[in-house]
């Protein structure tokens, strides 16, 4: 008599897996290494704004003009207003992932598109205004014949800042393409 | 975490730990990080089941947990192979590996499944798995949150790929 044939699911189940299944004490110690070095992260974001309030508070005054003054108490203003958001936007709730599959990428998704479009508004944008004007400042202390080289540098930024614009919104089109396809899946 | 919650764990840890070593599995190819995933997924539900209300059954819980857990934790890697990934609507096949068609046998053709299964967009990805696992077009549509029409669409796709590869020799049925 012949075995009955095996089917695809009895094969998918049957192959061998390292199967990991942590302790109640494991998961506890996981639990709190994961808490930590979400906390490390956002520190050293904190760090990183303390950092720059810093200098550009130690450099306002020493400013030798009203412009540079004014760059370095915007940059100031900035880096209060990210850390601001910075701090309201990880206190919200982490994922839930009981919800449905779909509806679980979906909200990924949408997430990271608005992150993508959003983040030059709260992130960079702020920070441009303080940096406009001291870069104008820089340009009244320079000499005629370095002028030039200060100009290239201006453009290089200028350049680098709308790359980055554009690649952000191609990955933001890239990600709605696939949730306009998901929400289609879900209409069905 | 009150007893009861903790046993309740306990329980779901003997039944499921199998399930969960094969959705990793499905989701991030390589080893040791399939065995953090792992580690990933019992943390979730172990975290997320005094929230529990019984809306819907354990099982799809525990299966709606651990695919969106391993989605995440792939994610970045999913992003940088997006122009790569297929659905079940493209012309995908399963990769057959020369010399082997007449008699794959069990191993070569389970990597032949992950290979496949690691080259779906998600969606997709997910109701492949589900429908491996042995779950019914009902309970994956419970799972995935897609009607059961849609679902038994996306089974019927991926059933005529599976028929065109050699995993399906030997086998009873799709």
């Amino acid at each position: 008599m012949s075995e009955r044939p095996m089917s695809i699911h009895d094969i998918w189940k049957e192959s061998g897996f390292d199967i990991v299944v942590p302790t109640s004490e494991e998961l506890i110690e996981k639990d709190a290494r994961l808490r930590s070095s979400v906390s490390r992260s956002n520190l050293l974001e904190y760090v990183a704004g303390l950092l720059l309030f810093g200098v550009s508070s130690y450099f306002a005054a020493q400013a030798a003009s009203g412009v540079a003054l004014a760059g370095w108490v915007l940059t100031m203003v900035a880096t209060v207003f990210i850390m601001t958001n910075l701090y309201f936007r990880s206190k919200g709730d982490g994922p839930v992932f009981g919800d449905d599959t779909t509806a679980h990428y979906l909200a990924s998704l949408i997430r990271r598109r608005d992150l993508l479009g959003s983040i030059w508004k709260w992130y960079i944008l702020p920070l441009v205004p303080g940096f406009a004007l001291l870069r104008i400042a820089m340009h009244g202390l320079v000499s005629p014949d370095q002028q030039m080289f200060h100009y290239g540098y201006d453009v290089a930024a200028l350049i680098l800042a709308l790359a980055l614009a554009l690649w952000n919104h191609r990955k933001a089109k890239e990600l709605n393409a696939e949730i306009v396809a998901i929400r289609h899946l879900q209409s069905l | 975490m009150n007893r009861a919650t903790s046993l309740r764990y306990d329980n779901i840890r003997t039944e499921f730990g199998a399930a969960i070593a094969r959705i990793a599995s499905a989701y991030e190819a390589d080893r040791s990080r399939q065995q953090d995933l792992q580690q990933e997924i019992h943390l979730a539900i172990w975290r997320g089941l005094p929230g529990f209300r019984e809306e819907c059954s354990l099982k799809t819980w525990v299966y709606r947990v651990a695919n969106n857990v391993a989605a995440t934790f792939v994610a970045k890697e999913m992003r940088q192979r997006r122009g790569q990934l297929v659905s079940l609507d493209d012309e995908c096949v399963i990769p057959t590996h020369p010399g082997h068609e007449s008699e794959v046998d069990h191993k070569l053709r389970v990597e032949m499944l992950h290979t496949f299964l690691h080259t779906l967009k998600l969606p997709d990805r997910q109701i492949a798995l589900l429908y491996l696992e042995g779950h019914s077009a009902s309970d994956i549509g419970e799972i995935t949150g897609l009607k059961p029409a849609a679902v038994a669409m996306r089974i019927h796709r991926l059933k005529t790929v599976l028929s065109k590869s050699n995993t399906q020799k030997g086998t009873d049925h799709v």
